[in-house]
């Protein structure tokens, strides 16, 4: 048998012990003083008293003798009372035990179920624990009770999301810091033979201009026409860049739904056919965040609207929000949405839906890169109509405690 | 032949005693009695009467109540039970004992008693109807136990409903704060545990053996 049991039986045992010692005391006195021989010796003489009474005023003797039968019926009963004390004082300590024990065993029956359930939920709670060191996601496996065990259950899922959401992080940022080293190479690559070529392209039409004074024109003209192909490869070397050399932010604290307002203020007639609207909110929405980057990045979806607009007037909607520890802003479009085929990867470098030359399939890396650079993440909900980015900040009183 | 015991739970002599089959004299002992016109009558001896524990229990106002009971065979041997009531209650204001014997035939008599001398004359003279005609063999064998029961039926209903009121209306008082009683759950519990316990049963009793004597006609 547990010690714990044991000591549940003496602990019942012992109340009940100095339950019934403590009311038999009261019982003794109560009962005593029902039926002491002092009340019952006065009771007595008071119906002398009332006899003597009667006889030396006889003219009131009915009620003399009226009195003398109420104290007579008192006497009565008090002489049962004195004969029968020690049965009722049993039978009123035998009901109260048995009350108390009745109490006391529901407690301990109530007391051994839950301690039972509670060692199964805590046998729940260790492999909660185990899945968590172990890495595995864990769902609350203890229902909904807000208990300290159900606490602690939701305390476990909720660090289990975390890691979760920071190791989803993790992989994003590693892998677009692998895309990143990947760029500033191919830029580096590229950037340096194309100074070369351009300087060699301008040293040997200078010399053919000198060979030949009458091809001047059709010289100037594959000069231009050479000149633009290499402005067009040093665009692409600068995408690359600002790609592979984005800055880490410069994180001030800012009202992200005044800051939205004040985008689609400011950037009101930035897009011909794409109306900005910004929506109210809820809460305070107070974030740690760079406000050009995050400029840019609302430039960068805003430009991907307008261009999935296809010419039609648009509409983008901007909206934030506080929701328990974050905060979230919506940037919504009404356009042709997101195709299936290309969602799993959107934010992956060089995924785009436009045609080949029209976009290098940056933009959206950028957008991502620039939210995991703020604890936060950029996301793809899914909508009704159009397309919707969800930008998730950690809110700016948490972060600074 | 005939052997007196007599039980008392408080009275631990009169218990040793009758443990050890202390003898008693002779003539206390109850006579059963069987006349010629077939009726059998008992008559009692004086020591139940006489103790001191009785003495008090008549003089408290209350009505104590004898119950005898007789157990003899018949003719062809089979048990036979006979049985007879006196109720004594000592008037507190009048100073007199009324009683009421109530015979093995149901009749019920009254008379009252000026002193506890004439009383303990009466009781130890006073033949008791047990049964007419005797059921009993003649010079048969027959057991009487007479209990003492402190107080009436009436008396236990009336302590049981005062007991009952007075608890219920303080703890109503208790509960309330004023005055108005109003029925409480634990009211049901306490009539329950007083009429367990408020309950008549007899607090002494006498047993003898004795033989069924041929009674000397009227």
């Amino acid at each position: 048998m547990k010690t714990r049991t044991i000591s549940l039986i003496l602990a019942v045992v012992v109340t009940l012990t100095g339950f019934a010692w403590f009311f038999r005391q009261l019982s003794f006195v109560s009962v005593g003083l029902a039926a002491n021989s002092e009340v019952q010796a006065a009771l007595r003489r008071s119906l002398s008293d009332q006899k003597s009474l009667a006889r030396s005023d006889p003219s009131h003797a009915a009620v003399y003798r009226q009195r003398f039968e109420e104290v007579r019926l008192l006497l009565t009963r008090m002489e049962i009372l004195s004969l029968t004390g020690r049965k009722l004082t049993s039978a009123l300590e035998g009901t109260l035990l048995a009350l108390v024990a009745l109490v006391i065993a529901s407690g301990s029956i109530i007391y051994l179920i839950e301690h039972r359930r509670r060692e199964q939920r805590l046998v729940q709670l260790r492999e909660s624990l185990m899945a968590l060191s172990r890495g595995e996601p864990v769902a609350s496996p203890l229902g909904k009770r807000r208990d300290l065990i159900g606490r602690i259950s939701l305390m476990i899922e909720s660090t289990s999301n975390a890691i979760d959401r920071d190791r989803r992080r993790m992989r994003s940022l590693e892998h677009l810091s692998s895309w990143q080293e990947a760029a500033r190479r191919h830029a580096h690559e590229i950037r340096t033979p194309l100074t070369a070529a351009r300087m060699e392209v301008a040293r040997l039409l200078s010399w053919a201009g000198q060979q030949l004074p009458a091809e001047q024109a059709a010289l100037a003209s594959a000069q231009a026409s050479i000149f633009e192909e290499l402005e067009r490869l040093r665009a692409f070397t600068t995408a690359f860049t600002s790609f592979a050399m984005l800055s880490p932010p410069r994180l001030v604290p800012l009202d992200l739904a005044r800051f939205l307002e004040d985008f689609a203020g400011t950037f009101a007639s930035a897009w011909p056919g794409l109306r900005l609207e910004s929506q109210q909110g809820g809460g305070r929405c107070e974030v740690m965040m760079d406000a050009n980057l995050m400029r840019q990045l609302l430039v960068n979806l805003a430009n991907n609207s307008a261009q999935a607009s296809d010419g039609r007037t648009g509409l983008l909607r901007l909206r934030a929000w506080r929701e328990g520890k974050q905060v979230l802003a919506d940037v919504a479009d009404d356009g042709p949405g997101i195709p299936a085929s290309v969602r799993d990867r959107l934010f992956e470098p060089y995924t785009t839906t436009r045609q080949i030359g029209e976009g290098m399939g940056l933009g959206l890396s950028i957008c991502k890169k620039i939210m995991l650079d703020h604890g936060g993440d950029l996301d793809l909900v899914s909508s009704e109509r159009g397309a919707t980015f969800r930008l998730t900040f950690p809110a700016g009183d948490e972060l600074r405690g | 032949m005939a052997s007196t015991q007599v039980t008392c739970r408080s009275a631990a002599i009169a218990c040793l005693l009758a443990v050890l089959g202390a003898a008693a004299p002779r003539g206390d002992v109850p006579h059963v009695l069987a006349r010629p016109d077939g009726a059998i009558l008992i008559r009692l001896p004086a020591s139940p009467l006489t103790g001191d524990r009785v003495k008090t229990q008549l003089r408290s106002g209350l009505t104590t109540a004898f119950v005898l009971l007789t157990k003899g065979r018949d003719s062809e041997d089979h048990e036979r039970k006979l049985g007879a009531r006196v109720e004594i209650r000592y008037e507190l204001w009048d100073e007199n004992y009324i009683v009421a014997v109530i015979d093995g035939t149901g009749r019920r008599e009254s008379r009252t008693i000026d002193s506890y001398a004439h009383l303990v004359d009466w009781w130890s003279h006073a033949p008791i109807l047990l049964g007419a005609p005797s059921p009993l063999r003649q010079s048969g064998a027959v057991a009487v136990t007479l209990e003492m029961v402190p107080f009436s039926p009436e008396e236990e209903a009336d302590t049981q409903r005062w007991l009952a009121h007075s608890l219920n209306t303080s703890s109503s008082r208790a509960a309330s704060g004023q005055g108005a009683a109003s029925p409480q759950p634990s009211e049901g519990l306490l009539d329950i545990i007083i009429g367990t316990a408020i309950h008549r049963q007899a607090i002494l009793s006498f047993h003898w053996d004795v033989r069924v004597e041929a009674s000397p006609p009227k």
